[in-house]
């Protein structure tokens, strides 16, 4: 993890002093377990980029958990229609403590371009969601800077939530 | 003189296309010789052959279609609906038309059915206990049209969820929903 480098005082005496929420935190960042809730073909993408050539586990989140209790992190790729939505919310709180969303494309993030009746025009209307990524889909290089960004994320670096609806925004008039 | 560009193949000059010519090709005189008493008319629109039907005969002229040796189209490829009220020449009277689109394993033809139904009472004859797989595109229909199949075993919505109030391809009805995609429960984070 090339933690001497990080952390000159280990290599010469073989101990450190931190602070007990910046060890967990360190630790957490670097073992994310994602949850992929994978509906088109944003899960594809996914799939690339953990897997071999894209690698997603030199940054530790290879461990793909397809049960929502022993992941970190769900990554919402692809659509979400009328008949889902109540799936990903139960999803969602089915996640323990500490969990962090990532909306992965155009059609979780916005609706995409399926501006009809069945489609939900933005999983972060009802779910909050820390990091959006852009794409139709997108390539597994965005992927990857998206999970950094949860990374910064986890350790402190970069807020919350930044840019979810608030929950009395009114939604886009239908045309 | 350069030759002429390759052109990919359109479908009246693909390999294929000679056998669907031949699939349309039906023996008009048969079909009125076995169904004339009960049809409306045969048309023949871009080589197909369509059954006009009125809905109380449908189911008859579907039996017949079936089990007639010299017929045969067991089976059925599908069953679809269309909306007319866009149309310039529209009237309440034939608002819907269902469209069963049948094929015969034994001779290699596809025929056409199509059935018009009035706007205040969409009912036709379900097809079940005919073919094995028509139930399920009447279900498609029923949830997509409202069209009321009789007969119908078991007539639920099966891609809207169940509470759905609406048809949503019905052509009064908005394509972006009446507000249904907005409405949930929004879950927020415990910390």
């Amino acid at each position: 993890m090339g933690l001497e480098q990080l952390i000159p005082s280990l290599a010469g005496d073989g101990f450190f002093t931190t602070q007990v929420n910046k060890l967990i935190a360190w630790g957490r960042k670097n073992s994310i377990w994602p949850y992929p809730f994978g509906t088109a073909c944003c899960a594809i993408e996914f799939m690339a980029t953990a897997s071999s050539r894209y690698d997603l586990a030199r940054f530790g989140a290879e461990v793909v958990r397809f049960s929502p209790r022993q992941s970190d992190l769900i990554v919402v790729a692809g659509r979400v229609t009328l008949k889902m939505m109540p799936v990903l919310t139960q999803i969602y709180s089915q996640v323990a403590e500490p969990k962090w969303v990532i909306s992965m494309g155009a059609c979780a993030s916005t609706g995409g371009v399926f501006n009809t009746y069945t489609q939900i025009q933005g999983v972060d209307q009802f779910i909050p969601v820390d990091v959006y990524v852009p794409g139709c889909p997108p390539r597994p290089e965005s992927l990857i800077d998206g999970v950094l960004k949860i990374q910064q994320i986890i350790d402190g670096q970069a807020k919350r939530h930044e840019f979810t609806r608030p929950s009395e925004m009114i939604p886009m008039e239908a045309n | 003189m350069p030759d002429a560009p390759k052109l990919p193949p359109t479908h009246d000059t693909h390999p294929k296309a000679a056998r669907v010519q031949k699939e349309n090709e039906i023996d008009h005189g048969l079909l009125s010789r076995k169904l004339g008493h009960l049809i409306k008319s045969i048309e023949r629109p871009f080589g197909q052959t369509v059954l006009k039907v009125d809905r109380q005969h449908t189911r008859t002229v579907l039996e017949t279609l079936a089990h007639d040796p010299e017929l045969s189209f067991s089976m059925i490829t599908d069953i679809t609906a269309v909306d007319n009220l866009r149309r310039e020449d529209f009237e309440p009277a034939r608002r819907y038309t269902v469209i069963h689109i049948v094929y015969s394993l034994r001779h290699g033809k596809r025929l056409r059915l199509e059935t018009d139904l009035p706007e205040h009472d969409p009912r036709i004859a379900s097809t079940a206990g005919l073919f094995k797989g028509g139930p399920w595109g009447e279900r498609e229909v029923y949830d997509m049209f409202g069209i009321e199949f009789t007969g119908h075993p078991d007539l639920r919505r099966v891609l809207m969820p169940d509470y759905y109030e609406h048809f949503p391809l019905r052509k009064d009805y908005p394509l972006t929903g009446l507000g249904e995609r907005d409405n949930f429960v929004r879950a927020e984070e415990v910390e």
